[in-house]
């Protein structure tokens, strides 16, 4: 057998052809329309906001507190399709990223394949070198033919789970058109939208050898390198084959393993187990920072203390406390563009008073995905639930730290 | 007066003409969406965002509609309460005049 059947066709498959003509740019053009069309819609919303709130000196009755409650519910209404809109640009850009890695890596295969005369038919099916003997054509350049088949293979398997996974996110956003609860909206729709990017990304990882993922990683262009280590970092710190010195980049100098924190805030995101009380975001993230990022407990200074003995520290379940306690044990904040897995974020209320903390689990094009109790969520889009809440009734404005975690101890 | 009919009816033709405005951008599918779609026929994803897109056309015009729907809600309040007015008047003039 001299072929090998790479793209294994299967109905549901995207195949060889599709992957290598794929324009994902056009993708990533409709993503950019739909968060476009989020932002018009949340203006729409804050006009609404205006007017209702004005009518209420323009009209003093109940019939005017009627007229007011249906702006109300319009202001809302428009809220919910900005937070969809959004979703759904979210779910385009991953599929937008996920088919350029893969079609990139694909590429580089092709080109594998042009220079060493290995023939590519439109099946994607990967012959051995034109002019080797017959007995030899195997062996000739087998380990050149076995990594074009393997980056074929992976680059077409990688799109694949992307297509599928936008087919079901796109499915579910599109009965989403009912939804009429601006939290659920937030809480399902968008929080579904922003995890699945984060996992069609993670999803072009391949199965291999440490050989095999080596060449993998060749293939890839500097941009796509530097979208993965902020987006599946740790995926990628854990698979065999990744250099080391991208390996020691995504866990971090000292002793506070970065992607080992985040690996675990992805784990751990839905298991209360260790919970402590209703409220743990704190402890949720000293948790994720002692149990996955390996740093030692703090012991008799006031610091992060072993909670197993009930002997918890303010730092370890409260968020400013746990802010400054980093902050005055050599952490430092940094801008919310350079945040990176394994970062903290803490958010502030308009009176300067910080009441919550969350883990980066990844960033996508500078929008940081965050993974938190109590409210259980999972590579939660920051700037997507933001500009919402904000203009929910109640809501208010939220200054965000970004505290880089390296302790001196 | 506990309505001030001038401010109200101006608010009512904002509504229309906000409604109107966004008509052309979330009532209407995106070009992009469009070409992504044409572009990559056969793709699961494609097939989806076709549908999703669909869907958010239709939800999009019918919510500009409903904001369309609360002005002329707020018209009809302000004709109401200005034909109450002159009634009242008319009355207040009879009782006035005897006539």
């Amino acid at each position: 057998m001299l072929a090998s059947d790479v793209c294994r066709l299967g109905t549901d498959m995207v195949t060889y052809l599709q992957l290598r003509d794929a324009q994902p740019q056009l993708f990533a053009q409709a993503a950019a329309a739909w968060s476009s069309r989020s932002r018009t819609a949340m203006d729409a919303a804050r006009t609404l906001r205006r007017h209702r709130d004005d009518l209420g000196q323009a009209w003093r009755s109940s019939a005017g507190d009627g007229a007011r409650d249906r702006l109300t519910e319009l202001m809302h209404q428009m809220l919910i399709a900005s937070a969809e809109y959004r979703a759904v640009g979210s779910i385009v850009q991953g599929l937008a990223h996920a088919f350029h890695i893969t079609q990139n890596s694909l590429r580089h295969g092709l080109d594998i394949a042009e220079r060493h005369r290995i023939r590519v038919d439109d099946n994607g099916a990967v012959y051995p070198p034109l002019d080797a003997a017959p007995d030899d054509r195997l062996a000739a350049d087998s380990g050149t033919w076995r990594t074009v088949c393997f980056l074929l293979c992976q680059a077409v398997d990688g799109a694949t789970r992307a297509d599928a996974a936008s087919q079901n996110g796109l499915a579910a956003l599109a009965d989403a058109v009912d939804q009429r609860d601006v939290d659920r909206a937030l809480d399902n729709d968008l929080a579904l939208a922003s995890r699945l990017e984060m996992s069609m990304i993670a999803g072009v990882l391949p199965e291999g050898d440490a050989e095999q993922v080596t060449a993998w990683w060749a293939s890839l262009t500097a941009d796509d390198r530097d979208l993965l280590k902020q987006a599946a970092a740790p995926e990628l710190a854990g698979l065999d084959g990744i250099p080391q010195d991208v390996k020691n980049e995504l866990h971090g100098a000292g002793t506070y393993d970065a992607a080992g924190a985040a690996g675990w805030a992805e784990t751990h995101w839905n298991d209360r187990s260790d919970d402590i009380f209703d409220n743990n975001c704190t402890n949720f993230a000293s948790t994720a920072v002692h149990d996955g990022g390996g740093v030692d407990y703090q012991v008799g200074s006031g610091g992060l203390l072993d909670h197993g003995t009930w002997e918890v520290t303010a730092s370890w379940v409260q968020a400013p406390e746990l802010h400054d306690f980093m902050v005055e044990h050599r952490g430092y904040e940094v801008s919310q563009a350079e945040a990176r897995p394994g970062d903290l974020v803490f958010w502030e209320d308009e009176h300067g008073t910080i009441h919550y903390t969350a883990v980066v689990t990844g960033t996508i094009d500078g929008d940081i995905r965050s993974t938190q109790h109590s409210s259980p969520r999972l590579d939660a889009s920051l700037d997507g639930r933001l500009e919402i809440q904000e203009h929910q009734d109640g809501g208010s404005r939220q200054t965000i730290h970004i505290v880089r975690v390296n302790p001196d101890w | 007066m506990e309505i001030d009919i001038p401010w109200v009816r101006s608010l009512a033709a904002k509504l229309r003409q906000d409604s109107d405005d966004l008509r052309g951008n979330i009532g209407t599918a995106s070009t992009a969406s469009e070409e992504a779609i044409d572009r990559h026929a056969g793709l699961m994803s494609a097939t989806a965002l076709e549908k999703c897109s669909l869907r958010w056309c239709d939800r999009g015009r019918a919510l500009l509609g409903d904001i369309a729907q609360a002005g002329n809600g707020l018209d009809t309040a302000a004709n109401d309460y200005q034909a109450a007015d002159a009634n009242s008047d008319a009355r207040f003039r009879r009782l006035q005049t005897g006539h």
